[in-house]
């Protein structure tokens, strides 16, 4: 009964605290304006430099992952002398598919093949959902194609409604990776040499991913005790989705390269990799939340008393950024995309009734991650808000009302300095973003490059618009109590309006 | 490897951290506080309280003077860490009219100056007089000539040629009262001027150094059509309506009707050199004549009756 308190009030937490930044800057500006204009002062000062400290981590990120990216590393792992061999290590990639075109799937499989390791020693796991009708046909047939690539491809079917799971991927990747581990344990393969590369069904490795996967997870000391992470790139389709699209993914992207600067803080994210020995230890993905990709971190990290870290690594995964047909549809999937990525507040809730029941970890440390949860969900749900929508109208209204104002006044001009002075921070963007675009289809223009740069005009509109308020969307719907199912995002490549061919003859 | 990397990055990440967290503490209140108008006054010690105008001009790229010295910046521009107090504003711009005015900054405020220049037209010259010009009476003292200028700043004697400009002072008088102001009368020592329905003075004694308090000399619910100085000032005679009233230049609120006309059309002349007061009036029913009288006559003796 206790516990069930206490998780009602985590849910409310976060949704209170985000309702609580934007609500004390509106009732602060309808009651007294000067502490409404002061407060949004501070908050922009704030921002501005949290901004450039991120901007300094995106380039250092940046800067090292081009420096390390390219790097031999199959040659580099063939010389190094560690306690596990390079080749004795087995890479299982599990892709959880739902509804996903073959085509699409086909293509992440060609990238796949396309790797600079031996294929010998990938396996392929195609996770279907029984849920999905003539899935065991579709994945047949795509096995048939890749079959004498890898060292093998196994497919799964997650029979729907098992009980205590929710229809999600996390429920999908445990059924998978369970069934994965009866069929070493038959071909007495040592889960210990098993590193899981969970993927989404459109991830596309970078071609000296498992080379640098095997490094960071040969090298790492307590290789048991971690979580691989790349950067995931949204680009696979970067030439056929509309710009605002585009925007918010190569955000995300951002996001992640500032985040691995953080490693102490540094959680999975999307694509990521494990070793299957963990994976086991810790009962696999939960099945009965969203936000499977992140809650494998806590679930590590509590299970190893917080001796748990997510290693980032030198080279990205690319993956398709979510679209539609036309430009609304496109904006009501990355809305909902990005509300279901923003329902890893769960994560708090998780941690906070873990953390809870558990008596042995510090205090001070619970306290911290706990922070660093809310700081991140609030921050998510409330700065866009701030900045794009709420700073203008007081800018706005506060000239209706207090004209004469020296502090509106000089918050309008500390305003228009900031802008300038994030004109820097997105040049900086722009340059970083040219690195993660693909070669240019031959049928495209060079004109195109012009709205990749113009692009990131929306920057204000698109991070209100489909970063803060889905965030804010899906911590509001938490402290209602409100049950959110996953939203699988659609995934297909649509030209002028149709889903786009690809080869099927498989 | 891996944890020396992680460890020397660490260092510098924090460092980092704390530069910027650094920063915020110490920027921020410096930022709020000249935010807010505060300023350091390094000669007292103390933060006092500014304002700020914000000066915009048409056509832009104005030449500023403030307080008589001249601004490198041009307009449109920001003046920041005003002390409280009245300036003198100036835009020059070649081709347009110059404009000036005198501001009046408080504290925490920001005054916004938008003007409008008007370009030169070929032979007219313009008055460089501040704020706005209600009315002005050209005057004729002995052998000096001048313009007498009511603004909303105060009052301006200019000669006749605009070459030489003088302020008088402020008053606080209103556009309602200074539009309203239909003549003028000036002697040595004092200034009369009036509307339909009231009579203002200044003297030495209702003006300060920099402010003109207009002293309510006369009131009424007829229509004032004239008043003149009499008898070397000492008395103040005002035609108003079908009465001449006259008032003691000392007592003011001391006065005697002096005539009562006949007619809404008569006429009313007053020679100061010979004292002499000339009157149309009607006579019969449709017959107007002229009259004259000495007013001296007239005064001294209803002051005896």
């Amino acid at each position: 009964m206790e516990e069930k308190k206490i998780k009602r009030v985590l849910e409310i937490i976060p949704a209170f605290f985000s309702w609580l930044v934007i609500i004390t800057f509106v009732v602060s500006f309808a009651f007294w304006p000067r502490g409404a204009v002061i407060l949004l002062m501070v908050y922009l000062i704030y921002w501005t430099l949290r901004l450039f400290y991120m901007s300094i981590l995106l380039v250092i990120a940046h800067l090292r992952m081009r420096r390390k990216r390219d790097w031999d590393w199959e040659k580099i792992i063939r010389s190094l002398k560690s306690s596990l061999q390079w080749d004795e290590v087995i890479h299982a990639v599990l892709y959880p598919v739902y509804r996903e075109p073959a085509s699409l799937i086909v293509e992440s499989l060609q990238a796949l093949a396309g790797v600079n390791y031996p294929k010998n020693k990938i396996m392929v796991i195609l996770a279907g959902e029984e849920r999905e009708r003539g899935i065991e046909e579709k994945l047949g047939r795509i096995k048939n194609k890749f079959k004498d690539i890898f060292f093998d491809i196994i497919i799964t079917i997650h029979p729907k409604d098992l009980e205590g799971e929710i229809p999600a991927k996390g429920a999908n990747s445990t059924y998978a990776a369970k069934k994965l581990v009866e069929y070493l344990r038959e071909k007495k393969i040592a889960l210990e040499k098993v590193v899981v590369s969970c993927f989404d069904a459109d991830t596309r490795p970078h071609r000296n991913y498992f080379a640098n996967l095997t490094y960071h997870f040969l090298t790492y000391p307590k290789r048991y005790q971690a979580s691989f992470q790349p950067i995931p790139v949204y680009s696979n389709n970067i030439y056929k989705v509309p710009a605002l699209a585009r925007i918010i993914e190569m955000g995300s992207t951002f996001w992640q390269l500032v985040e691995s600067m953080r490693y102490e803080k540094f959680v999975t994210f999307s694509s990521h990799a494990i070793s299957l020995k963990t994976l086991v230890e810790v009962d696999f993905w939960p099945v009965d939340l969203i936000s499977d990709d992140s809650l494998i971190f806590w679930k590590c990290f509590l299970k190893f008393r917080s001796d748990y870290r997510t290693l980032a690594l030198d080279v990205p995964v690319y993956m398709d950024i979510a679209a539609g047909k036309n430009l609304w549809e496109t904006l009501k999937i990355q809305y909902l995309q990005k509300r279901r990525w923003a329902q890893g507040v769960e994560n708090f809730v998780f941690l906070g009734i873990n953390f809870w029941k558990d008596k042995e970890l510090p205090l001070s440390l619970k306290i911290s991650k706990l922070y660093q949860l809310l700081d991140n969900n609030v921050n998510w749900a409330t700065w866009a808000i701030v900045i794009s929508i709420i700073s203008p109208f007081i800018i706005t209204a506060g000239n209706l009302t207090m004209k004469d104002s020296l502090v509106l006044f000089n918050l309008s001009y500390i305003n228009n300095i900031i802008s300038h002075a994030l004109v820097f921070v997105i040049v900086l963007s722009i340059l970083i973003s040219w690195e993660f675009l693909p070669p240019r289809p031959l049928h495209l223009s060079r004109l195109i490059y012009i709205s990749f740069i113009l692009q990131w005009l929306l920057i204000p509109l698109v991070s209100a618009l489909l970063g803060s308020l889905p965030a804010l969307d899906a911590q509001t719907r938490l402290m209602l109590g409100r049950n959110v199912s996953f939203y699988y995002t659609p995934k297909g490549r649509y030209k002028e309006g149709k889903r786009e061919k690809v080869d099927l003859t498989l | 490897m891996k944890n020396k990397e992680d460890n020397s990055f660490l260092a510098f990440r924090r460092f980092l951290f704390w530069i910027f967290v650094a920063s915020f503490f110490i920027f921020t209140p410096l930022i709020l506080l000249h935010s807010l108008g505060y300023k350091f006054d390094k000669k007292h010690k103390i933060f006092v309280k500014t304002g700020a105008v914000f000066i915009k001009t048409t056509p832009a790229k104005a030449v500023i003077y403030w307080k008589g010295e001249r601004l490198k910046n041009l307009s449109p521009c920001i003046l920041r860490d005003i002390l409280p107090g009245e300036y003198k504003l100036r835009m020059e711009k070649k081709n347009f009219y110059p404009y000036s005015l005198i501001l009046k900054i408080k504290p925490s405020e920001v005054k916004t100056v938008e003007v409008t220049l008007l370009p030169k037209i070929k032979g007219f010259d313009k008055a460089d007089v501040e704020c706005n010009v209600y009315k002005f009476f050209y005057t004729r003292h002995f052998f000096r000539e001048k313009i007498l200028l009511f603004t909303s700043c105060g009052l301006y004697t200019l000669s006749p040629d605009f070459g030489s400009i003088h302020h008088i002072g402020r008053w606080s008088l209103g556009a309602a009262v200074l539009s309203s102001i239909v003549g003028l009368r000036e002697n040595n020592q004092t200034i009369i001027f009036w509307s339909h329905n009231a009579a203002w003075r200044i003297t030495k004694t209702t003006k300060s150094r920099s402010e003109i308090l207009p002293e309510l000399i006369y009131k009424t619910n007829e229509k004032i059509n004239d008043i003149f100085f009499a008898l070397e000032g000492r008395y103040i005679i005002v035609w108003d309506g079908l009465n001449i009233i006259a008032l003691d230049s000392r007592f003011p609120q001391a006065k005697f009707n002096l005539y009562q006309l006949k007619s809404v059309n008569a006429m009313v002349f007053y020679s100061s050199g010979s004292d002499t007061l000339y009157i149309k009036d009607k006579i019969s029913s449709n017959h107007y004549s002229l009259f004259e009288t000495k007013l001296s006559r007239l005064i001294y003796g209803r002051e005896k009756n």
